[in-house]
C-alpha cells in the first residue's frame, strides 16, 4: 500500500472516529461501495468448508447476481488481493447453472424473489449466500445487509451458516446488528 | 495510485476542514475501503440516492420514472406539481386546485384519456373518466416513484389508459420507519405534515401520516381575486408484512377539505381501504391479489352532489416457468355506485405473453376483454416487439387498440338541471377508440447518459361530438382525427455532482367533424394542446450539504381559447443543516413573468412568482 492510499485511509479512519459527519462532507461514499468492501472483508472472517474450496489452488470467487454496482466496486477491490491464500476473483452470475467454482454469492435486491431457490442450490455446494433484502435471513441467506440511518450494517444467521457448512468468527458477530442463533 | 489521487486525498482533507468549500468532491472507491475494519465500515455514512443516471428501463414503452430523489429536489407540495417533472406530460394549472394533465394531447381539466393509479388504486372518476386532482394527496416524502407512461397501456392496466398511465407508488412501510416532519410556508400555501413508522405485530411494519395544506386564492390576469382558496387534510395508514416469498399490504387513506367557489365552497372528502397479497413462486412466477374499497364525497352547493362507492378486486398471475415465454394473465371486477341510483360494473380478463423469438428479439402479445354496462364488451389488443441491440440499447415498436369506455357524463347527463336542455341523455354514445402505432429507442449511451425517443401515431375514428336528437343536443361519436408526434428525453450525469435532464414533446393534432356528421361545440371541448412542450432541469450539489436545482419549462401556445406560449424558470436551493434537518427555498416562476397556463383570456388565473420555504426534520 502506497502513501496516497494511506492518506485516504487515514482520512476515512479519522472521519469515522468522529461519527462520520465530517467525513460525509469530504467524501462521497455509495451504499454499493461499502457493501463491496464488506463482502471482501467477510471472506476473512469465515471458515470455509472443504467442499467449497475444491479444487485446491483455484481462485476465491465472489459471485454477484443482480447488482452491477456492487459487481463494479468489487472489480476495483480485486486486483492483487487474496482470500484464504487464494487470489480473489469476481464474477457476474446470471443463473444457477453458473454457480460452480463460486465460494460466496451476493444476491442483489432485484433477484430477491428468487432467493429461496438460490439458497437451496447454494447450500448443496457449500456457497455462502449474502443478500440485501428485508427478510433475507428468513429466506435462507447467511448474511443480510441492512441500511439504517444511512449506514450499512448486516445481520447474520448462524442457523443458515450451519446448513451450508460455514463458521462465522465471533469478531464478525460482534459487529453484526442481529444474530439469529442456531435452530434447536 | 498516482499523483492526482494524492491531490484528491488532500483536497478531501481540506474539504473536511472547510465544509463549505465549493470544490470537487472525492469519490471513495471500494479499493480504498477494503482496508478498513468491519467496525469502521459499519460506521460510514453513505449516500442512499443513486447518483448515476437512471438505468435503462427494459420495457418496450415510453416510460419516464420520477424518482424519490427528483421528488425531494422538486420543492413541490402536491401531486400535480410533482407531475411537472415528467417530460412526457403536459401539466397546466388552471387555478389553485385544478389542473389539466394529459399525455399526447386531449388536455383539459376534465382530461379523460389518462389512467391514474395510486398504489394500485384507480383514481379517475367514472363520472367523466378524468381525475379530480384536488382530492389526490399523500405525504410526498413517502412516495417511492411515479411511473409515467405516455401512450396506451390498456392491456395490463385498463380501459382508460388510452393516451397514458400515471402510476404513483409509495414506499413499503419497512422503508419509512421513524418520524419525519415536513412544514411548508410561502406566498401561495402553507402546511404541515408528518409521518411515523414503527414495527407492527407479527414481524410487520406500519406507518401513519397526516398532512394539512392551506392554499391561498389566485388572482385573475386583471388582478381581481378568484374564489379558489382551499384547505385540505389528508391522512393515511399502511402496514406491510414482507416475508421471503410473500408480501401482504394493508393500507388506507382518508381526506377532507373544501375549496372556495361561488356561491359557497365545495366540500370534498373520502377514504379508501386496500389490501394486496403477493407471492413469488419458483422460476420467476408470481401471484397477486388485490382488493379495495373507495368512497368519494363531493358537494358543489346548488349544482352537483356526488357520493361514489367503488369496490375493486383484481388477480394477476405471472408464469415464468415456460421456456421462452413469460405469461401474465389476470381478471378484475369493479363496481361503482353513483348518485341517482346508477350502478356501474366493469369486468375484465386479460393475458399477455412475452415470447423470446431470437436471442435478442422479444415479442409481447396481449389481449384484454373488458365489459361495461354501456357498450358491453370491448377488446384491447396490443403487440410489442423489443429488439435488444445490446444490453444498453433497445429498439421497439408497438401497435395497440385502446378504448375509452363511456363515462356517466357521456350517457346519462341532462344539462342544465331543467328544460330547455343544452344536452340530453342518450343510449347511443359509443366507446372512443384509438389505434396507436409507436416506435421507440432507449439507450444507456454511457453509464452517465441515458436517452429515450418515441415516435407515435394515434388514430381516433370516433371521438366525442355534440350531435342532434329529436329531444335536443346529445353526445355522439362524430369527430375523427389523428395525433402524430415525437417525444424524447435524456438524463446526463455531467459530473458526480451535476445532473441535467432534458425533454421535448412535439406533436401535431388534426381533428375534424367526420363526413356526414354535425358538431355543436364538441370539438373545442376535446382538448386544448400546445404543439410542443420542453423541459430542462439542472440538479447541482454545490457541496454535499448544499444543492441548487433549476428548471426551465416551456409550453407552446394553446389555440382555443388562446393561451400564449411561455417559458418560466423555477429554482430551488436546498441546505442539509444537519443529518436530520433539511431546509429548502423554492421559487416558481423566478423572474415573475406574467403568464397563465390555462383558461380563457378574461377568466384565467395568473401564475405569479411563488416562494415556498420547506423544512423536513427527521427524528
Amino acid at each position: 500500500m502506497n502513501a496516497s492510499r494511506r492518506a485516504v485511509l487515514a482520512l476515512i479512519a479519522t472521519a469515522t472516529a468522529f461519527g462520520g459527519r465530517a467525513f460525509a462532507q469530504a467524501l462521497e461514499v455509495t451504499e454499493s461501495t461499502v457493501k463491496a468492501a464488506f463482502l471482501y472483508k467477510f471472506a476473512g472472517y469465515i471458515d470455509w468448508p472443504d467442499v467449497a474450496l475444491e479444487p485446491a489452488g483455484g481462485a476465491f470467487v465472489i459471485g454477484v447476481m443482480g447488482n452491477d454496482e456492487v459487481l463494479a466496486e468489487l472489480g476495483r477491490i480485486q486486483p492483487g488481493r487474496s482470500v484464504a491464500g487464494r487470489a480473489l476473483a469476481v464474477r457476474k452470475v446470471r443463473d444457477l447453472d453458473s454457480l460452480a467454482g463460486v465460494q460466496m454469492l451476493f444476491v442483489g435486491r432485484p433477484e430477491s424473489a428468487r432467493l429461496p431457490v438460490v439458497v437451496r442450490a447454494a447450500q448443496r455446494q457449500g456457497i455462502l449466500v449474502v443478500s440485501e433484502t428485508e427478510r433475507g435471513l428468513e429466506a435462507g441467506s447467511v448474511i443480510n445487509f441492512v441500511v439504517l440511518d444511512n449506514r450499512v450494517g448486516f445481520d447474520v444467521s448462524l442457523d443458515s451458516a450451519e446448513r451450508s457448512g460455514h463458521r462465522v468468527s465471533s469478531r464478525m458477530l460482534a459487529v453484526a446488528r442481529r444474530v439469529v442463533p442456531k435452530a434447536g | 495510485m498516482n499523483k492526482s489521487s494524492i491531490g484528491r486525498a488532500l483536497a478531501g482533507a481540506l474539504l473536511a476542514a472547510a465544509p463549505l468549500a465549493q470544490s470537487a468532491i472525492l469519490l471513495a472507491q471500494a479499493s480504498d475501503l477494503a482496508e478498513l475494519s468491519l467496525e469502521q465500515l459499519a460506521s460510514i455514512t453513505v449516500t442512499t440516492a443513486s447518483r448515476r443516471a437512471e438505468p435503462l428501463v427494459d420495457a418496450p414503452a415510453s416510460i419516464y420514472v420520477i424518482t424519490a430523489e427528483d421528488i425531494r429536489r422538486s420543492g413541490a407540495n402536491s401531486i400535480p406539481e410533482l407531475l411537472r417533472l415528467a417530460p412526457n406530460l403536459h401539466v397546466a394549472r388552471a387555478d389553485n386546485t385544478q389542473y389539466a394533465i394529459s399525455a399526447r394531447g386531449f388536455n383539459n381539466v376534465l382530461a379523460n384519456k389518462m389512467l391514474v393509479l395510486i398504489d394500485g388504486r384507480t383514481v379517475y372518476t367514472p363520472l367523466f373518466s378524468g381525475v379530480f386532482w384536488e382530492a389526490q394527496d399523500t405525504f410526498l416524502e413517502d412516495i417511492d416513484r411515479i411511473e409515467v407512461i405516455s401512450g396506451p397501456a390498456a392491456t395490463l392496466w385498463g380501459a382508460n389508459g388510452v393516451n397514458g398511465v400515471i402510476n404513483i407508488i409509495t414506499r413499503s412501510s419497512a422503508r419509512t420507519q421513524g418520524a419525519l416532519l415536513a412544514g411548508v410556508g410561502g406566498t401561495r400555501e402553507s402546511g404541515i405534515g408528518g409521518r411515523f413508522g414503527g414495527a407492527a405485530f407479527a414481524d410487520g411494519t406500519y406507518r401513519a401520516y397526516a398532512k394539512y395544506t392551506d392554499r391561498d386564492h389566485f388572482n385573475l390576469t386583471s388582478g381581481a381575486p378568484i374564489r379558489d382558496a382551499s384547505r385540505m387534510l389528508a391522512t393515511g395508514l399502511r402496514t406491510d408484512w414482507e416475508r421471503a416469498a410473500e408480501t401482504i399490504t394493508l393500507q388506507g387513506d382518508g381526506y377532507s377539505g373544501d375549496v372556495d367557489q361561488a356561491p359557497a365552497a365545495r366540500s370534498i372528502s373520502g377514504g379508501n381501504l386496500l389490501g394486496r397479497w403477493t407471492r413469488s413462486l419458483e422460476a420467476g412466477s408470481g401471484l397477486q391479489l388485490q382488493a379495495y374499497y373507495d368512497r368519494t364525497n363531493r358537494d358543489h352547493p346548488g349544482t352537483f352532489k356526488e357520493a361514489l362507492d367503488t369496490f375493486d378486486v383484481e388477480l394477476q398471475h405471472t408464469i415464468g416457468s415456460l421456456p421462452g415465454h413469460r405469461l401474465i394473465w389476470g381478471a378484475g371486477y369493479r363496481q361503482a355506485f353513483l348518485p341517482a341510483d346508477r350502478n356501474l360494473r366493469w369486468g375484465n380478463v386479460f393475458a399477455q405473453d412475452q415470447i423470446a423469438l431470437l436471442e435478442r428479439l422479444e415479442l409481447t402479445l396481449g389481449l384484454k376483454l373488458e365489459t361495461n354496462i354501456y357498450t358491453h364488451t370491448e377488446y384491447l389488443p396490443n403487440a410489442r416487439l423489443a429488439w435488444h441491440l445490446s444490453p444498453e440499447h433497445l429498439a421497439w415498436a408497438a401497435y395497440s387498440r385502446a378504448v375509452r369506455a363511456p363515462s356517466r357524463i357521456d350517457r346519462d347527463v341532462f344539462f342544465p338541471g331543467a328544460p330547455p336542455y343544452l344536452l340530453v341523455s342518450n343510449t347511443t354514445f359509443d366507446s372512443e377508440i384509438a389505434r396507436i402505432a409507436e416506435i421507440g429507442y432507449r439507450a444507456l449511451v454511457t453509464p452517465a447518459l441515458s436517452l429515450s425517443a418515441t415516435a407515435f401515431h394515434h388514430d381516433y375514428p370516433n371521438l366525442r361530438s355534440v350531435g342532434l336528437s329529436p329531444a335536443g343536443p346529445v353526445f355522439a361519436n362524430g369527430i375523427e382525427g389523428r395525433v402524430q408526434g415525437v417525444e424524447a428525453w435524456g438524463i446526463y450525469q455531467v459530473t458526480q455532482v451535476w445532473r441535467l435532464t432534458g425533454g421535448l414533446v412535439a406533436m401535431h393534432e388534426r381533428l375534424r367533424v367526420a363526413p356526414g356528421q354535425v358538431d355543436f361545440g364538441g370539438l373545442p371541448s376535446l382538448g386544448n394542446d400546445p404543439n410542443h412542450i420542453a423541459l430542462l432541469r439542472s440538479a447541482w450539489d454545490i457541496t454535499p450539504r448544499h444543492q441548487l436545482d433549476l428548471a426551465l419549462r416551456h409550453a407552446g401556445q394553446l389555440k382555443n381559447p388562446v393561451v400564449p406560449a411561455y417559458t418560466v424558470l423555477d429554482a430551488r436551493f436546498g441546505w442539509r443543516v444537519t443529518e436530520g434537518l433539511e431546509l429548502s427555498l423554492s421559487v416558481q416562476n423566478a423572474f415573475d413573468r406574467d403568464y397563465s397556463e390555462w383558461g380563457a383570456p378574461n377568466n384565467r388565473a395568473m401564475l405569479e412568482r411563488a416562494v415556498l420555504l420547506k423544512a423536513v426534520l427527521k427524528l
